[in-house]
This record gives C-alpha cells, sequence and structure tokens, in this order.
C-alpha cells in the first residue's frame, strides 16, 4: 500500500494579480507574490512604490481593488478574522496611548485578541523580556524613548503570538544602538519560527538580516527571491577592483585594451575595472598587466550590495 | 521689511477662501430670517414702534450671544493646536515675534467670525426705518458688539496661548469669558446690591461693585438693553466699552509676550483654571498627604508629587486600575479604553453640585423672589444645555483623538471587531452619563411639581416640561451616536462637537421656526400650545433620528476607511454632516 505523502505546506503568503487603485492611481499593479514560511522577507522600494499598500491589504485594512492575496492559505479579503488572528502588524507611524503604562497598554491589546485574563500578565511578561522591556513595565508609555515605544510596539504584535509579522519600517527614526537592538530582536523572532515581512529603506541591513527580498517599483514587482539572486541576477558589467606596483596609468592603458573590459579607470591610486557584459573571469586581468610589465599587487571583487542593485533595477520614478 | 506679515499673508489667504464671503451672505440673511420670523409673527399684537424695539433687542441680544461665542469657536485652539502638532517652533526660527504670530493667528482664525458680524449689523439698522430706535442706539450696538467679539477672541487667542491640551484651551477661554461677562457682575450685585435695589449699601461697596462691573460685556449689554427703554447711563455704557477694550488689549499683549516663552513644551501653564485647579488639587493633596507624611518611615521613598498624586486620582492606583481592567477589559477592551478615566464621572457630580450650591446661594440671597417659573426653566435649560453639549464632546473625543494618533488603526488590526468598539464607547458613555441623566430627569420632575397656579397643575406648564424631558433623554442618545461619527470624521474634537450640537440641538428650532413661519404666511396660526408643543418635539424627534441612524449605519460600514483616512488621497472636503460614500476607492474589509 503507497503511503500519501504530506501535504504541501501552504505559503505565509501569496498573492495573485493584487491590485489596488487609488481613483485614476494604480498603487499595486497586478502583484504576484510569495512568501515561504520562516522566510525573513525584506520589502524594498522607492516612496509610494507600493509597499505599505501591499501590507495594509495583508493586515486586512483595505480590500483590494483586483486579485487576491491569501495568508497560509486563508483570503484576507473574505476571511479576515481569522487572518487578523495569525498577522502583527505594525504600521510605519503607530500612536501610542501615552497615558498608559506599558503592561496596561499590551494588556490592552492582549484582551483584543481575546486572550483570557489568567494568561494575559506572563504573556505580557514574556514578550516585554522579549524585546528587553521588562524594566519598564510600570513606566507611562509616553515616557518611553521612541526607540522603546518601536520596541513597545513590537511587543504589542507578539501578544498574540502570531506566525506572521507585517512590519512597516520598524527602524525609521531610531539611532544607531536602537535599531541595532531591533534587529536582534528580529533575528531572535525568526529564529522562533515567524515569518517576517520587512520594509525598509535601510537595505544595507537587510541584506545582513533577511533572506528573501522583494523589490517594488510602481506597484510591480520588479524581483522577488533570494538575497544572493538578485545579486547574481543583476550582476551585469561585474566591477573588479585592481591595485598595481608601479604606474598605474599603464595600468589603465593596457587593460582598456582588452575586449573582455568594458571600462578601467583610476581611483584615488587603484584601478576600478568594469567587464563587459557576460565576462566575468578575472583571469584576463592578471594576464593583461604581466603582459604588459606591470606587478600586480592587489586584485578583489567589488561585492554587489543590495544598495547598489536596488538602484539598478528601479528608476526613482516613484519617489 | 513688511509690517505684520502673517496677518498680511492671512487677510490675503481669505480673501481668496469661498467660505469667506459664504459665511458673510448667511450671517446675514439669518439675521434677515430673525427679522421676517418677528415680523410675521409678533407683528399682529404689537405697536410698530414696539415691533421695531423688539426686533432690534432680540438682534442685538443674539449678535451678542454669537460675539461671546467666538472666542471658544474660533481662536481657544488656535496656538495650542500648533503646539500638539510641532508646528509653533518652526515660526520661532524664523525672524518673527510674538505679536506677528499672535495677530497673525487672530486674523486667519477670527477674521471669518468678524465678517459674519460686519455682514449682520446693516440688517441691525432695519429697525431705524421702522421708528422708535435712534441713530444712537444703533451706533452703541454696533459698537458693543464689535467690543464683545474683540474681547471673546482676545481671550481665546490668551488662554490658546497658555495651553497645550484643547481641552484646556476650551475651558480655560469659556471660563474666562462667563467670570467676567456673568460671574463678575453676579459678585457686584451680591456686594453692593448694585442690581437687587434693596439697598444701595455703603459707597465703597458701590466703588468696588462698579469697578466688578466696568469689564463685563455682560453689564454693557444690560446697560444697552436698559438705555434702549428709558435708562440714562451713557458714561458708564463708553466706561464699560473702554475698559472691557482695555482688558482685550491687556489679554493680546500678555499672550505675545508670552508665546515666545512658552511654545516649548516643558514650559508650565498658568492659565487662569490651571492656577485654580491647581490650588484645588493641592488643597486636597495635602489632605491626603496628611496622616500618611506625619511620620518618617525607614526605607519609604520620598514624598509622592502633585503629578502622581492626579495620576492617581483620574486612573486609580495601581491594584485599582488592575481591578478596573479585570472587571472591563474581558467584557469588552473597548469600553475600558472609554471608560478608564475615573474622573469623567465625578467632574458631571462636581458640575451638579456645583450648580446646586448657586441653586441655593440664589435662593437663599433672593428669598421667594427666586421660587418663580423662570428659574425653574433657567435652570432646566441649563443642565439639559450642559449635559448635552458634554456628550456630544465626549462622544467624539475618543474616536477622534485614536483616529488622529494612529491609535485607532491598531484597535483594528486586532479582531475586536467594529460593533464591539461602537458598543464598548456606548457602554462608556453610558457609565459617564447615565446617573447624571437620571438625577436632571428627577430635578426636572421636582421643579415641574413645584410650581402650582391656584393650586392646580397647568397643563401647558406639565406638558412642556414632560416634552423637554422626552427631548433630553432622546437627544442624549442622538448625540451619543452622532457625536461618535462626527468624531471619527472630523478634523477636531471642537468641530465634531460643533456638528453635532448644530444638527441635533439647533437645526431643530431652526426648522421649527421655519415651520411656524410658514404656518404664519399660509394664515394657518397655531393657536394652541399643545399643538406648538407637539411640533417642536416631532421636529426634535424626527431629525435626531434620521441624523443617529445614518450616524449608526455610517459607523458600521465606514469606520474602517475612515480610521486611516491618511493613506487615501486628499479628497474634497464634504460640508454635509451625514458622510457620502467616498467612490474612488473600494470598500475595507469589514469582516
Amino acid at each position: 500500500m503507497s503511503e500519501t505523502p504530506p501535504p504541501e505546506p501552504k505559503p505565509a503568503v501569496q498573492t495573485f494579480g493584487l491590485t489596488r487603485s487609488y481613483g485614476p492611481m494604480l498603487a499595486l499593479d497586478h502583484l504576484d507574490l510569495t512568501i515561504q514560511t520562516g522566510d525573513l522577507f525584506g520589502f524594498i522600494g522607492s516612496n509610494g512604490a507600493g509597499k505599505t499598500t501591499t501590507l495594509r491589504i495583508l493586515a486586512t485594512f483595505l480590500a483590494p481593488s483586483a486579485g487576491r492575496a491569501e495568508i497560509f492559505g486563508h483570503d484576507v479579503a473574505k476571511d479576515g478574522d481569522a487572518v487578523r488572528r495569525m498577522i502583527g502588524y505594525m504600521p510605519d507611524f503607530f500612536g501610542v496611548y501615552k497615558d498608559m503604562e506599558v503592561t496596561e497598554y499590551l494588556d490592552f491589546f492582549a484582551a483584543c485578541y481575546k486572550i483570557p485574563a489568567r494568561q494575559r500578565e506572563n504573556t505580557c511578561a514574556d514578550v516585554l523580556e522579549l524585546v528587553g522591556l521588562t524594566e519598564k513595565r510600570g513606566a507611562l508609555v509616553g515616557a518611553l524613548s521612541r526607540g522603546m515605544q518601536q520596541r513597545l510596539g513590537l511587543a504589542r504584535v507578539l501578544v498574540h503570538d502570531p506566525k506572521l509579522l507585517l512590519l512597516d519600517e520598524p527602524a525609521s527614526g531610531l539611532d544607531p544602538r536602537a535599531r541595532i537592538e531591533m534587529m536582534a530582536v528580529l533575528h531572535e523572532l525568526q529564529r522562533l519560527g515567524k515569518t517576517i515581512i520587512i520594509s525598509s529603506h535601510i537595505l544595507s541591513e537587510l541584506q545582513t538580516l533577511c533572506n528573501t527580498v522583494g523589490i517594488i517599483e510602481k506597484g510591480k514587482l520588479i524581483y522577488s527571491g533570494p538575497v544572493q539572486g538578485v545579486r547574481d541576477q543583476m550582476a551585469t558589467g561585474l566591477i573588479y577592483w585592481v591595485t598595481v606596483a608601479s604606474d598605474a596609468a599603464r595600468a589603465v592603458e593596457l587593460l582598456r585594451a582588452r575586449p573582455e573590459i568594458a571600462a578601467a579607470e583610476p581611483v584615488d591610486g587603484q584601478v576600478k575595472v568594469t567587464f563587459a557584459d557576460g565576462h566575468r573571469d578575472a583571469s584576463v586581468l592578471a594576464e593583461a598587466l604581466l603582459a604588459g610589465g606591470v606587478k600586480l599587487t592587489g586584485l578583489w571583487e567589488d561585492e554587489l550590495g543590495l544598495e547598489e542593485v536596488f538602484l539598478r533595477v528601479t528608476r526613482g520614478e516613484t519617489q | 521689511m513688511t509690517l505684520l506679515p502673517i496677518v498680511g499673508r492671512e487677510l490675503r489667504v481669505a480673501a481668496r477662501r469661498k467660505r469667506t464671503y459664504w459665511s458673510r451672505t448667511s450671517a446675514a440673511a439669518m439675521a434677515f430670517v430673525v427679522i421676517g420670523w418677528m415680523l410675521l409673527t409678533v407683528s399682529r399684537w404689537m405697536p410698530p414702534e414696539m415691533i421695531s424695539r423688539s426686533i432690534f433687542s432680540t438682534l442685538t441680544m443674539l449678535l451678542f450671544v454669537y460675539a461671546l461665542a467666538c472666542g471658544a469657536g474660533a481662536t481657544a485652539d488656535c496656538i495650542s493646536s500648533e503646539k500638539r502638532e510641532g508646528t509653533l517652533g518652526l515660526l520661532f526660527l524664523t525672524d518673527l515675534k510674538g505679536y506677528d504670530i499672535v495677530l497673525g493667528k487672530l486674523a486667519a482664525s477670527a477674521l471669518g467670525n468678524f465678517y459674519s458680524l460686519l455682514a449682520a449689523l446693516p440688517v441691525l439698522a432695519i429697525p431705524l426705518l421702522l421708528g422708535g430706535v435712534s441713530v444712537d442706539e444703533l451706533v452703541r450696538a454696533s459698537a458693543l458688539l464689535v467690543n464683545t467679539m474683540f474681547f471673546s477672541v482676545a481671550v481665546g487667542m490668551w488662554a490658546s496661548v497658555r495651553s497645550h491640551d484643547d481641552r484646556r484651551a476650551m475651558s480655560a477661554t469659556v471660563g474666562m469669558i462667563v467670570l467676567i461677562t456673568a460671574v463678575l457682575p453676579a459678585v457686584a450685585a451680591i456686594v453692593g446690591g448694585y442690581f437687587s435695589g434693596r439697598s444701595a449699601g455703603s459707597s465703597s461697596m458701590n466703588a468696588i461693585a462698579e469697578a466688578l462691573l466696568l469689564p463685563s460685556p455682560g453689564f454693557a449689554m444690560g446697560l444697552h438693553q436698559s438705555m434702549q427703554f428709558g435708562g440714562a447711563k451713557l458714561g458708564l455704557f463708553w466706561g464699560s466699552l473702554a475698559t472691557t477694550l482695555a482688558l482685550s488689549l491687556a489679554f493680546l499683549s500678555h499672550a505675545a509676550w508670552q508665546l515666545p516663552r512658552v511654545w516649548q513644551d516643558q514650559v508650565k501653564e498658568r492659565s487662569f483654571g490651571h492656577l485654580l485647579g491647581n490650588l484645588i488639587a493641592r488643597l486636597v493633596h495635602a489632605v491626603w498627604q496628611l496622616p500618611r507624611a506625619w511620620q518618617k518611615k525607614p526605607g519609604q521613598p520620598a514624598s509622592p508629587r502633585l503629578g502622581d498624586f492626579m495620576d492617581r486620582m483620574t486612573y486609580g492606583n495601581t491594584d485599582q486600575r488592575k481591578r478596573l481592567r479585570d472587571r472591563l477589559l474581558d467584557e469588552n477592551p473597548y469600553l475600558w479604553l472609554a471608560a478608564r478615566e475615573r474622573l469623567k464621572p465625578v467632574v458631571i457630580w462636581a458640575f451638579l453640585a456645583n450648580l446646586a450650591l448657586l441653586w441655593i446661594a440664589g435662593a437663599v440671597w433672593a428669598g421667594d423672589w427666586f421660587f418663580n417659573p423662570a428659574t425653574y426653566v433657567m435652570t432646566a435649560l441649563t443642565l439639559h444645555s450642559a449635559l448635552k453639549y458634554w456628550i456630544a464632546t465626549e462622544a467624539s473625543r475618543r474616536l477622534n483623538e485614536d483616529r488622529r494618533s494612529g491609535a485607532l488603526e491598531l484597535v483594528l488590526s486586532t479582531p475586536l471587531t467594529v460593533p464591539e468598539i461602537l458598543a464598548g464607547q456606548l457602554r462608556a458613555l453610558g457609565r459617564q452619563f447615565a446617573r447624571p441623566v437620571v438625577v436632571v430627569l428627577l430635578i426636572d420632575l421636582i421643579l415641574m411639581l413645584a410650581y402650582r397656579e391656584n393650586q392646580r397643575y397647568d397643563e401647558e406648564w406639565i406638558g412642556s416640561w414632560a416634552a423637554g424631558m422626552v427631548v433630553f433623554v432622546a437627544d442624549m442618545w442622538f448625540l451619543a451616536w452622532f457625536g461618535m461619527w462626527q468624531g471619527l470624521k472630523s478634523k477636531s474634537v471642537h468641530a465634531a462637537t460643533r456638528t453635532a450640537a448644530g444638527v441635533i440641538l439647533v437645526l431643530p428650532w431652526v426648522l421649527y421656526f421655519c415651520g411656524m413661519t410658514l404656518a404664519a404666511i399660509g394664515r394657518a396660526h397655531i393657536n394652541s400650545f399643545a399643538a406648538a408643543c407637539a411640533l417642536w418635539v416631532g421636529i426634535s424627534l424626527t431629525v435626531g433620528l434620521i441624523a443617529a441612524t445614518m450616524a449608526r449605519n455610517n459607523l458600521s460600514t465606514r469606520l474602517r476607511l475612515l480610521a486611516m483616512e491618511r493613506y487615501q488621497p486628499a479628497g474634497k472636503s464634504s460640508w454635509w454632516p451625514f458622510g457620502r460614500k467616498r467612490d474612488d476607492a473600494p470598500p475595507v474589509i469589514d469582516s
């Protein structure tokens, strides 16, 4: 008797031709996106590209104009209540009840999620510990610093132990220390098995934090997949840096003569070499320089950062 | 360098605004309507001279009330709102001085009201054509009204500069206007027996009484009305006007001087209301602390601060807070959110207790004369109006503040449903107002039964009280729903309260007067009191029911959409208070 294979786990998020317009303005244009369970997904785009609209549709705030979105198999438009129980949504700008104590604040939201009174106290203590605010449990929310309020916001979205976190610019306006602490908390949450979608403008941090990214411009998804994948895909015109022992100008001249190299230019005593499309064999550099009698002292690849990738794939039309 | 650059800019902006012209036209039209209504209704049993005087007197009184209300409506929150939004500091990064900003804001906020008053003044001259009113009287009335409006907006500006919170600004404005306009003359009347005519009192007491009277626009109004009917205190009238003007300039100067010093948050607010409140709070705090502080116990922390004390008074101590949470959060989290300020119901009781004290003081001072139908009616009107306005403010406050701060969308991202939110808010209002409403109804009942003519209860008297009580209870319910809706869609709590009060409280009266006027024009006089009363109740209940039903429907279907208004492209703002479906965006998810 053949054993039936276990069913495929449903993706955490799946959108099918998701479209949203505000009057004549198309904010989302047939967005097809899939995010697997356990992913830490970085959502990247210029201002007005459609990131917040996407997150708000997933958070059941907005209904799509066309298409649909599913969270763990539940349609966000038809099964809003079930979806709200599975997600924790943190908007880019959120109001806090400044005259509440930290514990009261969390207790209130825990009650909104229908957590029984018996469990609420422990739950609040746990999430406060997770975000490092245990010491501040009796403080007024209005008296907390911006960074602490952001962490409290994160604690709020965790009170009902959601499977998916939707975080819209969670690190905006934070100082470097608070940002690093926030990223550490997000790492910990990923380790605990949460699926996290994070929209941010601080791409250098997303680069190290996320395992998958999506790039959106003018409501259209340009890329979605692993961070390394986007680097590879965008690695047209590979860049190398070269240092030579003697005459840099001579080295530039020699390198420009090779058909594999699109450009070579001296920059601060080094030579920046850009390969022509389709060429990535670095040995031609050493070969050209040695043949011309120039001693090569250093050679390394300029790794394409997420910021560079972003600039290459978008044109900033939605800024 | 341009003199008063912000004033110039605001005047240019106002000149381009349609509202400036509409409000002017509306004010003149309203004044014409009042005159027309009076001509149609009272002209049958009054000689022309008396008609003219009545019209002049009524119109002056209405415009006087309007002028007094401008401070609270126009300027009370103009600076404090900028403080809350953090935009005031930006103005001080430029070369602007305090007086530039104060006068600019004054022009921006009160210009429309001033134009409206100016548009109504020529209508006030119509009685001149009918005879019985002199040019001097018209000049005096015009000066009095303009002066009163200037006083009112100056007080509003002064209170706004000293406040951060809109409630504080509004209460300081109303408190100061009432104090100078009504309380000072009342004190003067008691001190000097000025109006009573019982005993002249000593000359020094009369001087004190006069000093208390002179700054009051209410006193000037009283003099104006008495002169109209044969009194002769011209010097005192102009003296009062000059004193009020000087006081208004003092308020504005103080505001301009203080503004550069108080725009930062850390500066303590010391408005009159704040000082008085602070004094009372400190006294209560001292009484509370005395048994706890007489002996220093080992390891005891420093004595609690006044701020902690006020927090404790407002929200209770840690145990009380937790008990309230445990009780209400499981029932309805939004109920706890809206009802957790324990002081809110207490303030209503304190208001009722103060009125009771005033009533008793009046009864003791005036003796038997006090117990008459006019006093009973005024007492009931004051109680009803205050509670109605109060519930309109409270109904709109929570949703308005939460929507503007963005906290409402956090609540909506939880499984808490829209009906649960509305039910929680309504129950919170019930906790705050239900018992005071019952007490006011009992007071109504007592006052109704207190007056008998020839040992018999008059049917019209009983009928009008019953109508008032029915409309009072119904209006409280209507205002709760309509106030919530307005709170959700309006820019500020004040705007929401104004619209709610305008639709539920003022509109029925306007329709009633229109109905009576049309009946008079059509020669179908409603002579029976019962019919007139039934018409008023019918109109009030119909208007309220329509407004509350529409508000309820809109709240149920559009709360989510309006809660995240900042994400929608700016649409045309609607003057229509019942709301309009936004057709450029698909609906939000309601399930």
